[in-house]
């Protein structure tokens, strides 16, 4: 916040907020009635997160897999990544990529490179642990 | 009996189209004890096909970041390809033969929906991604891969705004109007994928709800206008976000007659989504068929 | 013993408030516990204040909201209530803006301290504002009221214009009271009359397991106006929500196959 030093270095949003000004009206869903745990890729929130959703799909290469696992820092530079962007890559922030703007398909490109699977993914969001989490399904092993 | 001179819808299939399903399949997992329940509900379907004898199947799925970006991303989208290409998610392509399609009949349709004032984007080149690699190879064993032409639809369940459920109705109906002003006999089946209830982001990530899955399934098949009213903010509610990909099962609902006969459901929720497959046979298609019969007597 | 780790705590000022209005409480808390006070900047809805609050905030973490404060907790209670370890509502409401003629004449009301803001500045708004703001008995001490109207001088008639708007705008949270599960405090100033004890007991009475407690003593503002009070309500919370996340990550026997 602005009265203590943020612990993970100071590193911002590049937007103040991600909500929209004027916030989007639609007749399908209701902006203003957010389902809890629950964030929409649209509006200023996607446009915030597409630069970083770029950087996810960089992925799908093995080439570039190749290249951020041998120097994580320089690759990410040359996407052009914010400082709180990269901060999210190296504290594998899942669920703030996910406020931040990054479509959920998006964050499993970028996990998948980083050795974890969806449903461990998925465990990170919930600030469950795997084993946590697994609990919670009727199988453990339909993957 | 013979088919009629001109298209129609003979059935529509359900079934989810979740990666790891057709990565069980092909990599010969799908007997062991968390997946045999959900592929004893795949060997009706592919009997069904192999008896009905499509001459095309329609395949409605979106894609999962793999063939469109956001940097330009269609509400509706088909492939009017000869042979559709398999896209490489990151890990190599699936090792499946190329999928045959129907470009005659795919640009006729794609005019009919224009006509129709449905804007769908046209595409030549769509690679498809396991949204529909997924159901086609479980639709299909090996050996009959590819016994019957496919058609993708594309829809866009990914980014808002989404199209409603009401649009997804109508565009099932559209599809049915191009297919029996086809004037060559072509008998089609088309398939609805996704879902049932899940959430794949946030802190909402594996809520599902097996009553209203049910409930889903009883409404699709006996009331599915109550499905085409309800908001995307509803589907959320009930089913997790990732739900309002129901609204692709609307799609192959739009298209089939107002009754229809349910042959197979089946349901089974083994990890994060509530997997759900059934067959319904057009009863029109059957009308036409007995007339058909009765006149040739 | 293992030591517990403590919650991150975040405090929500209210309306045209800062950091201030904290400042004597922070002393009586854990001097080891990571506490973070938000700031608004020129967010004019609630919403968006819940999603700034979101974005800077740690993944789990304790939420204390003051007056307009407490309505932003709700928000972000509404969006992410599994980061939400614990909530405490101080000298708040819940309630949407009234229809009619009732929420005609808050806007009116609202509108009409602003347009003082903009033609005299926000500290001869406070002057005329903070008159029903604390208990009657603290109007004369100087060292409290100016406090309260310096910290009302920092802020812009800009910044009031915003704060005014997510206020009119604000979402009916009633339907939230009954979904929070985690240790919950609410507290007022018994003598608080923005925000009468009534509307703290219909909370409290709303939310499972909470704590209601009522100082004496005490308006609107009881963080400044009794600061030990608060602090000493706040520390038992605290210690339930420390407890709780003990017992949430406490190694689980291993499952039978």
């Amino acid at each position: 916040m602005d009265s203590k030093a943020n612990k993970d270095g100071g590193a911002r949003p590049a937007w103040e907020t991600g909500v929209e000004k004027l916030p989007i009206r639609s007749r399908l869903i209701d902006f203003a009635q957010p389902l809890p745990g629950t964030y929409l890729t649209t509006g200023s929130r996607a446009q915030r997160g597409y630069r970083l959703s770029k950087f996810c799909m960089a992925f799908m290469k093995p080439a570039n897999r190749d290249a951020f696992k041998t120097d994580p820092e320089r690759f990410m530079s040359e996407f052009d990544l914010s400082d709180y962007e990269k901060d999210l890559i190296r504290t594998e922030n899942f669920n703030a990529m996910v406020r931040y703007g990054v479509n959920a398909f998006m964050i499993f490109k970028v996990a998948n490179m980083l050795g974890i699977n969806q449903n461990q993914t998925g465990a990170k969001m919930r600030l469950q642990s795997y084993e946590e989490f697994l609990a919670t399904r009727n199988t453990k092993d339909a993957l | 009996m013979a088919a009629p001179a001109h298209g129609r819808i003979i059935g529509g299939l359900g079934s989810p189209h979740a990666p790891s399903i057709g990565a069980a399949y092909n990599g010969g997992r799908h007997l062991t004890p968390s997946w045999k329940p959900l592929f004893d509900g795949y060997w009706p379907m592919q009997a069904w096909l192999e008896k009905k004898k499509p001459d095309l199947l329609i395949v409605v799925a979106n894609d999962h970041a793999n063939t469109f970006f956001f940097d330009r991303y269609p509400t509706f989208a088909l492939s009017v390809a000869a042979e559709h290409e398999i896209a490489d998610e990151g890990w190599g392509k699936w090792p499946l033969p190329p999928i045959p399609g129907n470009s005659e009949f795919a640009w006729q349709l794609a005019h009919s929906l224009v006509d129709q004032e449905f804007d769908i984007a046209v595409c030549q080149e769509m690679p498809l991604d396991h949204g529909f690699l997924t159901p086609l190879s479980c639709f299909f064993p090996p050996e009959r891969r590819w016994a019957v032409p496919v058609l993708p639809v594309c829809v866009n369940v990914l980014q808002p705004p989404i199209p409603s459920a009401q649009r997804c109705f109508a565009l099932g109906r559209a599809i049915r109007r191009a297919v029996e002003a086809y004037p060559k006999k072509l008998d089609v089946v088309i398939a609805g994928t996704g879902g049932l209830s899940h959430q794949l982001s946030g802190e909402r990530y594996g809520f599902n709800d097996t009553a209203w899955d049910n409930e889903f399934l009883d409404l699709i098949e006996t009331d599915p206008e109550r499905i085409a009213r309800m908001t995307h903010q509803e589907f959320m509610t009930r089913g997790g976000a990732d739900s309002v990909e129901e609204i692709m099962w609307l799609v192959m609902r739009g298209a089939l007659s107002p009754k229809v006969r349910r042959v197979h459901r089946n349901y089974y929720l083994p990890m994060v989504t509530g997997f759900a497959q059934v067959i319904f046979e057009d009863l029109a298609a059957e009308a036409h068929g007995e007339a058909t019969a009765r006149a040739a007597a | 013993m293992k030591a517990v780790a403590k919650a991150p705590l975040i405090l929500l000022p209210g309306l045209m408030c800062d950091r201030v209005v904290w400042r004597e409480m922070l002393p009586a808390l854990d001097a080891d516990r990571d506490i973070d006070i938000a700031a608004y900047g020129d967010i004019d809805s609630l919403g968006g204040m819940a999603e700034r609050v979101l974005d800077l905030a740690p993944p789990r973490f304790a939420v204390a909201g003051h007056s307009m404060g407490g309505r932003v907790a709700l928000e972000v209670f509404r969006r992410a209530p599994a980061r939400v370890a614990g909530l405490a509502l101080l000298d708040t409401n819940y309630t949407p803006r009234p229809a009619g003629e009732a929420g005609e004449r808050e806007e009116r009301e609202r509108m009409a301290l602003l347009s003082l803001a903009r033609a005299a500045g926000t500290r001869a708004m406070g002057e005329k504002w903070v008159q029903g703001m604390v208990h009657p008995a603290r109007l004369g001490d100087r060292d409290l009221i100016d406090a309260i109207l310096d910290m009302f001088a920092r802020k812009s008639a800009d910044a009031f214009a915003a704060q005014i708007r997510a206020l009119l705008d604000r979402p009916d949270a009633g339907p939230l009271l009954a979904r929070v599960a985690c240790p919950a405090l609410v507290l007022c100033g018994r003598e608080d009359s923005w925000a009468p004890l009534a509307r703290h007991e219909a909370m409290a009475a709303a939310i499972p397991g909470a704590r209601l407690v009522a100082i004496g003593e005490c308006g609107h503002m009881a963080p400044m106006e009794r600061p030990r009070a608060v602090a000493a309500a706040f520390r038992e919370w605290l210690e339930e929500i420390d407890s709780e996340t003990g017992r949430r990550s406490a190694p689980k026997r291993a499952a039978a196959s």
